[in-house]
């Protein structure tokens, strides 16, 4: 699980791995061991405190709702609206920032704009997104789609910028039309920073469907951990925030290998 | 080259003819004359190098040929038709690594044929004949990212060379490379030319290397330039190693650097270039 911060870096030449050989089954061992440590810790902190519950209860308790199917409604409305969202924010963030990463003008006056609105709690629109959608999946993929929008375009706006000037002439002296120039120079010269743009955009997109399920939702994964929270149903919280993770670890590792694919072939 | 002032082309029909070209650039500060008012003619199955002091416009000449900047006075033609934008038989070759970095050799050589339609079995064969040609064969299926700057160069000369240009525009190829490099794939560029015998306009800031490659070079003037004297190399082909060392070329260079030397201070102020 990489907690990468330099998520808006522009992918330079593809030596991450600079020199330095690290055997695979190694780096793998070690991530088990973390991962066995963290259930170590959990279950340690859950033996000597009652305020939280141990894994084995949790697991129960998730598997349970998932025997009863009672998690289903919860589970999908959750996903929708982080799919949702993301897709909305995917088809207006990557045309956008395309367009201003490749203007000087728009660029010059979005620029401060998109890296302020990045840097502002988004959730803090939600009571607007509520007024607007009404409580419902509506307004969490809205938020969603909100949060998620501006990372998408700073990483593409950073992608273009990051092109070889050359390869716009090129195309232009080879005569490629509009269409050839976007899908066999643009998208593959930027595909490490696209890939970035989804994967950050998807991870936002999540965190605030969560957020946004905390404080109004008919059904979602949020608001069944903060039902469980209210009525002290520690097993379930726990387990839902495990599911939680996996969910996000799983996506985002998915995700991440794509990007690092993308990278070795550049 | 006064034998190109008239307004008829028909004679040309061989060749690349600039006619009173020019080229005003707007810009925040103004209005900027890049190229004034340049005439020239390059014959069929020549090598003209153009050479001049820096910002004297001689990229923006190449660009006009290559038929990827309007002038914005006069006209260029190929072979009796006015370019008017970019043409399938005239390639270019630029001074950066502008190689596509997710192709393979072999498809980054076939990319210009793959844009032109050709279809897959011909594009290739003809991208490995080239590959040959530059002396890359083996590395076909390598990344660009995996070749030194002397290879990537290479790649994008196959590259161009592959669509069969007429007019091969070449824009400071090696200025990127090292000396050594770079004299070694200067050799290998005159080795290809006298097989391919397709006209090149070549630019550089190296007059020894100028001299060493071309039939003509023509030196500009210091912006707004003019070419201000055509300079006819008559070293005789082919040029082997030693050529460097003839007398012919050691007056061909003092002459151009004299040249160079004027128009250069005319930028830079008097005795620039003596620090």
């Amino acid at each position: 699980m990489s907690t990468d911060v330099t998520i808006l870096a522009v992918p330079k030449n593809s030596d991450r791995s600079g020199g330095k050989k690290s055997s695979a089954l190694i780096d793998n061992v070690w991530r088990a061991v973390v991962l066995v440590a963290v259930f170590l810790i959990w279950g340690f902190l859950s033996a000597i405190s009652d305020l939280v519950s141990s894994p084995v209860a949790s697991f129960l308790a998730l598997a349970e709702a998932f025997a009863d199917g009672s998690i289903y409604r919860h589970l999908w409305s959750t996903l929708n609206a982080v799919v949702i969202g993301f897709l909305i924010a995917a088809v207006v963030g990557f045309p956008l920032g395309y367009y201003i990463g490749r203007s000087k003008f728009l660029g010059a006056v979005f620029d401060p704009i998109v890296a302020g609105a990045f840097a502002t709690p988004r959730v803090i629109f939600f009571p607007i997104l509520l007024q607007i959608f009404g409580v419902g999946v509506g307004a969490q993929a809205a938020m969603a789609a909100l949060a998620a929008v501006f990372p998408i375009m700073v990483s593409t706006a950073a992608g273009v910028r990051a092109i070889n000037p050359l390869l716009p002439k090129l195309a232009r002296s080879l005569s490629l039309n509009p269409l050839q120039t976007v899908t066999k120079i643009y998208i593959p010269a930027m595909a490490p920073s696209l890939m970035v743009g989804i994967r950050i955009g998807f991870s936002i997109a999540f965190i605030n469907v969560i957020i946004a399920e905390f404080f109004a939702a008919r059904a979602g994964l949020g608001l069944l951990a903060l039902r469980a929270y209210g009525q002290l149903d520690l097993p379930m919280m726990y387990g839902l925030i495990t599911l939680l993770t996996l969910i996000a670890l799983v996506g985002n590792l998915v995700l991440w290998a794509i990007e690092g694919h993308l990278r070795k072939t550049t | 080259m006064s034998d190109v002032l008239g307004t008829s082309t028909t004679e040309q029909n061989n060749n690349v003819v600039f006619d009173r070209i020019g080229m005003t650039f707007q810009t925040d500060a103004g209005a900027t004359q890049a190229v004034a008012n340049v005439s020239g003619t390059i014959p069929d199955g020549k090598f003209v190098s153009v050479i001049g002091p820096s910002g004297c416009g001689k990229s923006t000449l190449l660009d006009m040929v290559g038929g990827i900047l309007k002038p914005t006075q006069g006209s260029v033609s190929i072979d009796g038709e006015l370019v008017t934008g970019p043409r399938r038989d005239t390639a270019m070759v630029f001074q950066e690594d502008s190689t596509l970095h997710w192709r393979s050799v072999l498809d980054n050589v076939a990319f210009g044929l793959e844009i032109q339609g050709v279809s897959k079995v011909d594009r290739n064969d003809r991208a490995r004949r080239m590959i040959d040609l530059v002396g890359l064969r083996g590395f076909e299926d390598h990344r660009p990212g995996q070749l030194s700057g002397g290879m990537k160069q290479r790649v994008a000369i196959a590259r161009a060379l592959a669509v069969e240009p007429r007019v091969l525009l070449m824009d400071e190829p090696f200025g990127a490379l090292d000396q050594q490099t770079r004299q070694f794939i200067g050799r290998e560029l005159l080795r290809i030319w006298e097989r391919t015998q397709n006209r090149v306009l070549f630019i550089t800031h190296d007059i020894q290397e100028a001299v060493y490659l071309s039939d003509e070079v023509w030196v500009m003037s210091a912006r707004p330039s003019i070419v201000k004297e055509i300079v006819n190399i008559d070293l005789p082909r082919p040029r082997p190693e030693g050529t460097h060392a003839l007398p012919r070329f050691r007056e061909l260079e003092e002459h151009l650097w004299n040249l160079v030397k004027v128009e250069a201070e005319k930028t830079l102020g008097p005795g620039a270039l003596l620090a």
